[in-house]
This record gives C-alpha cells, sequence and structure tokens, in this order.
C-alpha cells in the first residue's frame, strides 16, 4: 500500500499524536524482529492505520513503554510494545510488498526490474513466514492480484471492477478483526471502501505518467459522467467513496482510539484526496 | 444503557445541550441517510436507541422539575408520519411494481446475488425506471458506487417525478462534490472543486438550509 491512510496531523489532540506514533514504532520494530531488518523500510502510514484500527477494535491490552531504538538512537520514545493487532498487520505488509515486487518485476522498467529481483529472495523468506501466519488472507491476495493482472491487460473500463480485487483483500482483512456477526457486517463494507479507496487514490496519483508511457489506469478508460474531465472523475469517485467510509464507519464500535479512527476517516482520507489533486494540478 | 452516554453529554448538561446533541445523532442516523445501504438494520436500531435514550432524560428530567420546561418529543415519533418511515415502508410502498416486488424483498433480505441475477433476467425491452433504479441499488450494495450512480440517474431520467429514485441520486451527487456524507452539520464550509450545476446548488441550499435551521434560524421559508 502506499501511505495514503493517515491521520490529519494538525486536527489531532497532542495525546493522539504521541498515541499513534508509538503504534507507527512499535509497527517498526515489529517488522524488523519478524522478518529482518530490511523488512522495516516497507513502513507506511497505511498499515500504521490498519493496527490502530484493529487495536481498537479488538480492544487489545495495549502496552506503551519507554525504549530506544536505531533510527531515532538519541532519545528515548514512547513505543506500542507487540501485540496482535501489531503481528497481523507487519504479516500483511510483508505479504501485499511480495505482491508489489513481483508485479514490479513484470511490469516495472528496467531499473525497477533490477532492484525488485535484487530484493525478491529475502521478500520470498519473509512472505512465507507471513503467510503461514495468515494463510486464508495470503491466499486471498494471491487470487485477488490475479485477477488484477488479468483485468489490467484487458484494459477494463469499469472504475468499480478495477477497484474490486483491493477492496475484495481489505474487506476480508478487516472483516477478521471481529467475531460478533454485526461489527463483521460494518468492518467488511468499511474495508471494501478502504481498498477500493486505496487503490482510486493510486490510480489518480498515476494518472498523468500512466497517460504519458500509456499504462494501464482506470480512470483512462472508463465511461467519463457528462463534462468531466478523468482526473474530476477521479476525485469525484473517491469523494464519494469516502462518504461511504464514513457512513459505515459511524456505525462501528470502537473501544480505544476513537480520536485517531475519527480524525482519519473524517479529515485525514479527504485531506489525502485534496493532497494529491493540489499536486497533480501544480505540476502541470 | 446509560442514556447520557448514547446522546454523548454529561449528566450535567443543559436541556439545550441534549436537544443539540440528540439533533445532530438524529441527522447523522436519519434512515433517509441509510437508505438502499446493507447497514440500515443496524442504523436504524442505533436511532432506536438515540430516540429512547433522549425521551429517557427528557422524561427524568420532566419528573424531576416537573413545573420547568415542556415535554419534547423525539424526532422520530414527531415525523413518524414523513420520513422516518421511509426506511421501514421502503419495499411495500405503492411506487413498487408487482414485477419487482421478489427482487426488492431479496435486495431487503440482502441477499443480493440473487437479486442481481433475477433482475439481470429481465429483458432488455421490460427495463423500465424502477428496474436501473433496483440495479443502482444493488451496485450500492456490492460498493460499486461509480456504476450505482449511473443506474440512479438513468432511473431519474426515465421517471424524473419519482422521490425515491431522486433521493437516491441526489445523495451520491451531493457525496461526489462534497466528499461528506448527507446528514452531516456542514458549519457553511462547504469546498468545492469544480463548477456547480442545478443540482449542486439545490443540494447546497437545502443543506444550507438544514444548518440554519438547526442552529435556530431558516434559509427556505417552505421547508
Amino acid at each position: 500500500m502506499f501511505g495514503y491512510i493517515k491521520p490529519c496531523a494538525p486536527e489531532l489532540k497532542v495525546k493522539e499524536q504521541e498515541a499513534y506514533r508509538a503504534v507507527y514504532c512499535g509497527l517498526c520494530k515489529e517488522l524488523g524482529r519478524s522478518y529482518g531488518q530490511l523488512s522495516r523500510m516497507t513502513l507506511s502510514y497505511d498499515f500504521a492505520f490498519l493496527s490502530v484500527l484493529a487495536m481498537g477494535v479488538r480492544g487489545d491490552a495495549v502496552e506503551f513503554r519507554q525504549e530506544r531504538c536505531m533510527v531515532h538512537p538519541l532519545k528515548k520514545r514512547n513505543i506500542c510494545q507487540s501485540c496482535g493487532s501489531l503481528e497481523l498487520s507487519a504479516a500483511m505488509a510483508i505479504i501485499l510488498l511480495y505482491h508489489k515486487l513481483q508485479d514490479n518485476i513484470a511490469d516495472g522498467d528496467a531499473a525497477e526490474k533490477a532492484a525488485c529481483l535484487l530484493a525478491l529472495p529475502a521478500a520470498k523468506a519473509a512472505y512465507d513466514k507471513a503467510a503461514a501466519k495468515l494463510p486464508a488472507l495470503a491466499k486471498l491476495t494471491e487470487e485477488q492480484m490475479a485477477s488484477q493482472a488479468a483485468l489490467e491487460k484487458e484494459r477494463c473500463s469499469s472504475v468499480d471492477r478495477a477497484a474490486e480485487p483491493t477492496a475484495k483483500i481489505l474487506e476480508a482483512l478487516l472483516g477478521s478483526l471481529s467475531e460478533d456477526e454485526t461489527q463483521q457486517l460494518v468492518l467488511k463494507r468499511i474495508g471494501y471502501l478502504l481498498g477500493r479507496c486505496i487503490y482510486l487514490m493510486d490510480a489518480l496519483d498515476d494518472l498523468e505518467e500512466d497517460i504519458k508511457k500509456d499504462n494501464y489506469n482506470p480512470f483512462r478508460y472508463c465511461e467519463a459522467q457528462e463534462g468531466e474531465s478523468p482526473q474530476e472523475q477521479a476525485v469525484s469517485s473517491l469523494y464519494l467513496t469516502i462518504a461511504e467510509l464514513i457512513r459505515a464507519y459511524d456505525l462501528l464500535e470502537v473501544q480505544y482510539f476513537e480520536g485517531i479512527l475519527s480524525n482519519v476517516f473524517e479529515l485525514g482520507l479527504k485531506q489525502s484526496v485534496d493532497h494529491i489533486k493540489e499536486k497533480r494540478m501544480n505540476t502541470k | 444503557m446509560d442514556p447520557y452516554k448514547v446522546l454523548g453529554v454529561a449528566p450535567d448538561a443543559t436541556d439545550e445541550q441534549v436537544k443539540a446533541a440528540y439533533r445532530d445523532l438524529a441527522r447523522k442516523y436519519h434512515p433517509d441517510n441509510y437508505a438502499n445501504n446493507p447497514l440500515a438494520d443496524l442504523a436504524q436500531e442505533k436511532m432506536k436507541q438515540i430516540n429512547e435514550a433522549y425521551d429517557t432524560i427528557t422524561k427524568q428530567r420532566k419528573a424531576s422539575q416537573s413545573s420547568a420546561g415542556s415535554y419534547q418529543q423525539s424526532y422520530g415519533s414527531q415525523r413518524s408520519s414523513s420520513t422516518y418511515q421511509y426506511g421501514q415502508s421502503y419495499g411495500q410502498s405503492g411506487q413498487s411494481s408487482a414485477q419487482f416486488a421478489d427482487i426488492r424483498r431479496l435486495i431487503m433480505q440482502r441477499r443480493i446475488v440473487e437479486a442481481e441475477e433475477l433482475l439481470d433476467g429481465v429483458p432488455v425491452a421490460g427495463r423500465s425506471a424502477e428496474w436501473y433504479f433496483l440495479k443502482g441499488n444493488i451496485l450500492y450494495n456490492k460498493g460499486w458506487l461509480d456504476e450505482a450512480y449511473r443506474y440512479f440517474t438513468k432511473a431519474c431520467q426515465l421517471e424524473p417525478t419519482n422521490r425515491e429514485y431522486q433521493n437516491a441520486m441526489q445523495q451520491i451527487a451531493w457525496q461526489r462534490g462534497s466528499g461528506r456524507p448527507t446528514g452531516y452539520g456542514y458549519g457553511g464550509h462547504v469546498t468545492r472543486s469544480a463548477g456547480m450545476d442545478a443540482c449542486d446548488v439545490f443540494n447546497t441550499l437545502i443543506c444550507a438550509d438544514c444548518c440554519c435551521e438547526c442552529m435556530g434560524g431558516d434559509l427556505i421559508g417552505c421547508c
């Protein structure tokens, strides 16, 4: 994933900011401990958010401790200690990383290909370990990535269908966070829409480059709404998805971190879309 | 459950604060906002809790200071003749033709795959405005939001006077433009990326009107 799912920082309370950062550091350490130091490079906001969501929904007994870490060696910081939610996020990050590498090897330019091939053996070892922890999710991810590749090859013109594989992966992932049937329903809807959102944000971010390089992008091929440019169409699609996400989130029962989670859903997501939009408009 | 927790206010909140909190929540979880939504049942349950909490608090307060203040009925029961019923009566409303009654039932039961199969089996010649609406409904349930919008729009074009189709279409149109769900307080900070068409202007006005009413004023006199 790509780091689009993050809070709107100025609107966080100081204690929320601190907790969020401690979870981020905790995930980084978890990756290093379970999958080797190199895997810490894959750390992204998306998985920090996933950890916060998992902890908030499951009500894990979360423990923070003052520790040093090699990235910031001078000062001790609050760091979230290992727990089920961090393990889940780290394993899922590794599973998706492995597929991303394979994807780049198949489609990327020469330099990208070489770099990914170099990283592949280590990634494969980490992947096997992560897949053993989450066998069902690993299998589903593999299937969905295959459908993603197939629909890109046929230059799928439906934005909804193009976003479905990522949506399905996150639907299953978030669905696994609760045993309760009703909460599962809410989590699955949130997961589906969140996956869709991530995929579409990435598509909006890459739109110009994809047009230049003649790569697949769903907004290149879709039937536009009257009077909308592909970019406007992308922003409208994303806004709609975010609004529906907020609606689903309103029905989620959360035990911890409500402030951070509300911030992400109600402010952070839209902020990410607006950032991409502005960035792309300025480079024109 | 503690009614004050449900409304998210402190037990020593003033009557006005309780009422404001209640109004915000009722607007948010109103069944109209969750019409067609796979989570409609949950929202209805939530609305019920909110109504009960508000009724409990107002009754308690009335009993303890029986001379002062007038008893306020909850939003849902006040408006039961119009919008609140919408979510429940939906499915056997008069707008539904007999042909699609079983498909509506399947959608209500969240049996989306079966509903879609049945609907797709309708020959092209028999595809009325309601067919497009129901197709949009199924797509919306699946999270195929872009295509849902297209089908709702088509249903409105075929039958422009139908309220049910209009509501579905306008809700999506509003959200595409604003990135916020309908039923939220906006406080006038509505920023927009593209130009506005008549529909957007209408939506924004209605919304501004809701905001004003929320604050005790009014923008559009008739509603």
